[in-house]
């Protein structure tokens, strides 16, 4: 009897041990990013005048009113798997801290960014987050430095699974030396119009990232249909992850790949920053994710740069900026003209967005120098600093609770092979039972050790994330007093800039022969909408034409019309539901004719068409016909 | 007597020539001899009083050559054989030329001296011109600041290459070709001079703006930064402190406690 109760024990003992405790992670990383960096890729796009690079957008502030729902979005849509719903004083402290240290590593990219690309063509944009008129969350800019056109912008978090309580196991995390960014790299939608205009993005978002940029293309193209020239800037793509939007997959490959029409997707990744360095941060010591992330990121984003056609990723922009000093040259600028009139004035336009394009930069380079140099990021390395003693500590008991477990293991082991050695039926001794009784008490005294650190060590996370809550929202309030301050007097004198620079041009400007308006374009199911060159009332000249296709589905023109319809080069994009797809050509009656570049998701194809009918694949090294190549003259059937 | 002789020479060019010149790629080391002298004689007119005014002459006399064609320099010649207009004197001084086209009275009573002084001019670029940059070189080099007057040196250049376009419609010539090219050369050259000045314009905004948007955000940093509670983050971390001592001694006492359970038998 008694044998079978030491074998009870020591079997509950086992398994009790088992189910508790287990054997507890030490919260590792990886030491290097996917992003391997190498030699420094070289810059070889030139973009148009008066537009940027890139722009790094970030999460630098949650509104009062969107908090909880933030909070709750960040527990229920977490990334790693699961619902990461914890404590909630902890859940939001974690959220708090993405939010801060977004602001902070956001940074690092921006100076790796700009350290390598010409002077003005990077720029911040922090974005508030906020709740949408319908109550949803979304995001919106806290600055003017999306007002301008660029041609890739990246959506940088560091992110921290919302479930503390599970730091130490494979769940992405940024805390003292951990590094997890979830990261988007996107063009404008129409010029990557197979992947939505997603270039690469991290793999859990990509969906969001795809679903939020098709969402803006039809919000813009419907707001061209009504007559105006706006390019509205999207939510962050972690909002649209966490809001729910609706998802829309194209097609994904890997990082190394090249094929056009995909996104490149970015596993997670835990990397693991240099603890040493870490624990001495200071001011002038060098960006601790310089050689682990940054370095190599940066590469990754010259090389998107490099293969994203600019002018496609600038027109609807740089035609909104334009629209603000000159509405009769807006839409002639989406593919250009070659009348010396309309090229002078252009000329002065574009030195305009030059201007807003330099001023815009200088706001950046003090947002950053007020961040990195100023008690803000003095705060945050101490606070990054105090944080990787928080968790090398609690790798520290995680170790010594496996210590404990794989001790109660042996103790248990140890008891229940005593007691149980006698397989003949018959008892075992006095000194067996001492024995066996010994070693179940010492594995219960291990066991209760390695719950004990098991306790201890999540206390230790908890206890810091709980009392760091009021210093995580100072620390954001200046952040946000830093930005607010910084958008405050920029827009004072960015407005009074726009004034005079738009006398300035008024002053300068000759009459255009060929002005654009807005007039019917002649859809194939109803009439449609021209932006641009018109005469009798009917599209013909350059310009852009919005209409529905038999299918219903909203249809962008960029190109050449002849008496209300597509005639000569042109850019056409479908907006379908399943996913958009652009044909480039040539187009007579409407319809293509011709040798065409078809790109769709995780294609891009020439093909000949009649009529408007695809007839099957053209010759490789086909030459097409585009409205960005060179100015083309209605009815000259050389163009 | 040797002046004379250059003279006589630079006289005895053919007329036709000039267009044949202006084609050619020249080097000072391709030039004749007499070719050098000749250019070198003509240079010594051009005013000596100082470096400015020196790199004044040097330039306007680039400018009012500039977009000068061959089939231009064909017209100007048909022009002055055709109205038995003679070549100026080579080492007609610079000076008197310029003045000469400026000349109102001139250009009302003959549009074809006003041809004859352009071709002068285009003459003496289309011979010298490797001279004449090598001098616009040097001057720089001695004074890089000698190039802010440049703007205005394009400016007065083109209101004397405006004049020899209307000598030309004047004569009949403007439904050539060669003087509708000059006249869109000089449509494109007022565009660009103007654009520099609103180049400028914008320069002196964006300076002006830029310049105070920094010194405000800097200032505005510093005030933002000055007024964070440096120690509240300190406070905090000395409070997780504390709970996690708490929590140690808690979990200390609880370890004794199941200690003395599991010691002292169970139940």
């Amino acid at each position: 009897m008694r044998k079978a109760l030491i074998s009870l024990l020591g079997t509950s003992m086992l398994a009790s041990g088992a189910l508790t405790s287990g054997c507890a992670s030490t919260a590792k990383g990886v030491t290097k990013s996917t992003f391997v960096a190498g030699p420094d890729i070289s810059l070889t796009q030139s973009a148009p005048r008066g537009t940027a690079l890139a722009v790094v957008r970030y999460p630098a502030f949650i509104e009062d009113d969107a908090e909880a729902d933030f909070a709750v979005a960040y527990a229920g849509m977490a990334i790693g798997g699961g619902n990461g719903a914890s404590d909630p004083v902890a859940t939001q402290a974690l959220a708090d801290s993405v939010i801060l240290k977004s602001n902070f590593f956001a940074m690092s990219l921006y100076r790796e960014l700009a350290s390598r690309l010409p002077e003005h063509s990077v720029l911040l944009s922090p974005h508030r987050i906020t709740k949408a008129s319908d109550g949803s969350l979304t995001s919106e800019p806290m600055t003017q430095a999306e007002s301008i056109a660029s041609v890739v912008t990246v959506d940088f978090t560091a992110y921290s699974y919302p479930d503390l309580e599970r730091m130490m196991g494979g769940k992405p995390l940024t805390f003292g030396d951990l590094f997890t960014p979830i990261i988007t790299v996107r063009t404008d939608p129409r010029a990557a119009v197979g992947s939505e205009g997603v270039l690469m993005a991290s793999a859990p978002i990509i969906g969001a990232a795809a679903g939020g940029n098709y969402s803006q293309a039809i919000t813009d193209a419907t707001t061209l249909q009504s007559g105006r020239i706006e390019a509205g800037v999207p939510e962050l793509d972690i909002l649209s992850h966490l809001s729910g939007t609706p998802r829309l997959m194209p097609a994904t490959q890997g990082l190394r790949d090249r094929s056009r029409g995909a996104v490149k997707s970015y596993p997670i990744e835990k990397i693991q920053l240099n603890g040493a360095k870490l624990a001495t941060l200071g001011e002038d010591d060098t960006d601790i994710l310089e050689t682990p992330f940054t370095d190599g990121f940066a590469n990754q984003i010259i090389m998107l740069i490099n293969t994203t056609d600019a002018t496609k990723a600038a027109m609807l922009r740089r035609a909104d900026v334009i629209a603000d000093y000159d509405d009769n040259l807006a839409a002639l600028t989406l593919v250009g003209s070659d009348d010396p009139d309309y090229l002078t004035r252009f000329r002065y336009a574009e030195r305009l967005l030059e201007a807003e394009q330099k001023y815009l930069s200088v706001q950046s380079l003090r947002l950053y120098d007020g961040v990195i140099n100023g008690e803000m990021g003095g705060q945050v390395r101490d606070m990054l600093k105090e944080e990787y003693r928080v968790l090398e500590r609690r790798r520290q008991l995680a170790r010594q609770q496996n210590i404990a477990t794989a001790a109660a293991f042996a103790a248990a082991l140890g008891g229940v092979a005593i007691a149980t050695q006698d397989n003949n039926g018959r008892g075992s001794s006095l000194g067996q039972q001492i024995a066996a009784q010994a070693m179940i008490q010492g594995a219960i005294f291990a066991a209760t050790e390695a719950m004990r650190k098991n306790k201890l060590s999540k206390g230790v996370g908890t206890n810091y994330l709980q009392s760091v809550v009021p210093a995580l929202e100072a620390q954001t309030e200046i952040q946000v007093d830093l930005i607010d301050s910084s958008e405050t007097i920029t827009a004072i004198r960015f407005e009074d800039l726009k004034t005079k620079l738009s006398e300035l041009y008024s002053d300068n400007q000759r009459a255009l022969d060929t002005v654009a308006t807005r007039c019917v374009y002649k859809g194939p199911v109803e009439a449609g909408t021209w932006l641009g060159a018109c005469e009798n009332g009917v599209a013909n000249g350059s310009g852009v034409g919005i209409f529905r296709n038999r299918a219903g589905d909203l249809v962008e023109h960029y190109g050449y019309a002849r008496a209300g319809v597509a005639d000569g080069p042109g850019y056409r994009i479908v907006r379908a539901p399943n996913g958009s797809y652009s044909i480039e050509g040539n187009f007579s009656g409407g319809m293509a004719n011709g040798v065409a570049q078809v790109e769709r998701s995780g294609s891009v194809a020439l093909r000949r068409y009649t009529g408007g009918r695809d007839m099957g694949a053209a010759p490789a090294g086909s030459i097409i016909a585009s409205p960005f190549a060179a100015p083309y003259t209605v009815g000259d059937r050389t163009g | 007597m040797k002046q004379f002789l250059m003279t006589a020479a630079a006289l005895l060019l053919p007329t036709a020539a000039l267009a044949d010149i202006e084609v050619r790629t020249l080097t000072p080391a391709s030039l004749t001899a007499e070719q050098s002298e000749t250019c070198v004689t003509m240079m010594s007119g051009f005013p000596d009083d100082s470096p400015e005014s020196r790199y004044v002459f040097f330039r306007l006399s680039q400018e009012l050559a500039k977009d000068v064609t061959p089939e231009l320099s064909q017209l100007m010649t048909d022009f002055m054989i055709d109205n038995e207009t003679r070549r100026l004197p080579a080492d007609w001084p610079m000076l008197d030329v310029i003045e000469d086209i400026a000349d109102p009275v001139l250009r009302q009573a003959a549009p074809t001296q006003t041809v004859a002084s352009m071709a002068h001019i285009a003459y003496f670029n289309a011979l010298c011109g490797p001279f004449v940059q090598g001098q616009v070189d040097s001057l720089f080099a001695f004074n890089p600041a000698l190039a802010d007057t440049d703007i205005m040196i394009r400016e007065d250049a083109l209101y004397l290459r405006q004049i020899l376009a209307e000598a030309l419609d004047r004569l009949g010539a403007s439904d050539t070709m060669a003087a509708q090219a000059y006249a869109l050369s000089l449509v494109i050259e007022r565009d660009d001079i103007e654009y520099i000045g609103f180049e400028d314009e914008i320069g002196e905004l964006e300076t002006l703006y830029m310049g105070d948007l920094d010194t405000k955000l800097s200032r505005s940093n510093d005030a933002v930064n000055e007024g964070m509670n440096v120690e509240s983050f300190q406070d905090a971390v000395a409070l997780a402190n504390d709970m996690n001592d708490q929590a140690r001694e808690q979990a200390q006492k609880e370890r004794l406690y199941s200690l003395v359970r599991i010691l002292g038998g169970i139940g």
